[in-house]
């Protein structure tokens, strides 16, 4: 076994129990001074990292990620409320709108359109009779006509 | 208790004791389904059953108290919201140790920081326990103070292949795994980062 082969072993040993049936590497480690300090500074090591390993949580981390955790829970039906808040309110506001467009509108004239065109110089007549306030026969039959179309 | 109630014993005692044992300690999958159910409780012993691990894990990646409770809680909040999108296809530990590495090397990454060692400061050493023995303490807090400081100093993938195997246990499949690399990549920064710390520590001990 070369020195390369016997350190890849190495590599994926975490104790030394783990390659006493490594009856190559152990031969290798036997002979090899420089692969038997890796053997014994590795193992060293390792053992040193492992008693890192171990640490307990604060009692408090558990606490705190629920309080998150229903926060988060509780934030998406907070935001639906929201978006539905704020629709309503523009639906509110598009309403008021077109009232008070209707509203302020309707003591206008009627705007002239290709539809009602022909009818003006009647209407205006119309205006004219009424305004006059004469009575009688003639003409009458057609404004009154006229207003019933009206 | 609701269990499930058959008269007669044999092949279907096994059944009824699985049924007790789920109902006193629910599976990891169980556990899952009932938060995916709405159950938000449930994910309290999620949380209790693998915070100690998780949350050593960012103590020694980070080395400082206040980022490790940091990046271990937003570690179990991110899972709480990607909990929909598990896909079963692992087991939930590794799934969960998986967001816990990212979120370390987010964390490490935006805090642009060497550690700090501040256990030593606030005399947090936390799983020392050596019987009050002074001069033991003293050695002990002195050996995690060199080896986090000589973890520091790694490069954030060496570092974290190292604590994933040396310092958690893992087997170099499973931190590949959980750091998404190869095998033969896991292995060569396992070397590498070995090496360093041995360099590390020796020049501190000359």
């Amino acid at each position: 076994m070369s020195c390369k082969d016997c350190q890849r072993q190495l590599t994926r040993a975490r104790r030394p129990q783990e390659l006493s049936r490594e009856s190559r590497v152990q031969a290798h480690l036997a002979a090899c001074p420089r692969c038997r300090e890796a053997y014994q500074a590795q193992f060293e090591l390792v053992r040193q990292l492992a008693s890192l390993a171990g640490a307990q949580a604060p009692a408090h981390l558990e606490t705190g990620i629920m309080a998150e955790v229903y926060a988060s829970r509780l934030q998406p039906w907070f935001r639906s409320l929201r978006l539905r808040l704020a629709a309503a309110a523009t639906a509110l506001v598009a309403v008021a709108v077109g009232l008070t467009l209707y509203l302020g509108t309707g003591s206008q004239p009627a705007p002239v359109t290709a539809d009602n065109r022909d009818l003006q110089p009647m209407v205006q007549a119309y205006a004219q009779y009424r305004a006059s306030g004469v009575t009688g026969d003639s003409g009458m039959g057609l404004m009154q006509e006229a207003e019933g179309l009206f | 208790m609701e269990v499930c109630s058959i008269a007669s014993p044999g092949i279907y005692a096994g059944v009824e004791w699985r049924v007790q044992t789920e109902k006193l300690q629910p599976t990891d999958a169980a556990l899952v389904a009932r938060v995916r159910a709405g159950d938000a409780d449930s994910f309290r012993l999620i949380v209790h059953r693998y915070q100690d691990r998780i949350y050593s894990l960012a103590r020694n990646y980070l080395a400082n108290e206040e980022d490790a409770l940091d990046a271990t809680q937003e570690a179990f909040i991110k899972a709480y919201r990607q909990l929909s999108g598990f896909g079963g296809r692992s087991d939930v530990y590794t799934w969960l140790y998986r967001i816990a590495v990212n979120t370390c090397i987010d964390h490490l990454r935006r805090a642009r920081s060497r550690p700090q060692l501040q256990e030593t400061e606030t005399g947090l050493d936390l799983h020392a326990g050596d019987g009050g023995d002074p001069q033991r303490e003293l050695e002990r807090a002195e050996l995690r103070r060199r080896l986090l400081a000589a973890l520091g100093a790694l490069s954030p993938k060496l570092r974290m292949t190292a604590i994933l195997h040396d310092v958690e246990g893992y087997t170099l499949e499973e931190a590949a795994r959980a750091m998404r690399c190869t095998l033969g990549t896991a292995k060569s920064r396992l070397w590498r980062a070995r090496d360093e710390l041995r360099r590390s520590l020796r020049s501190d001990d000359a």
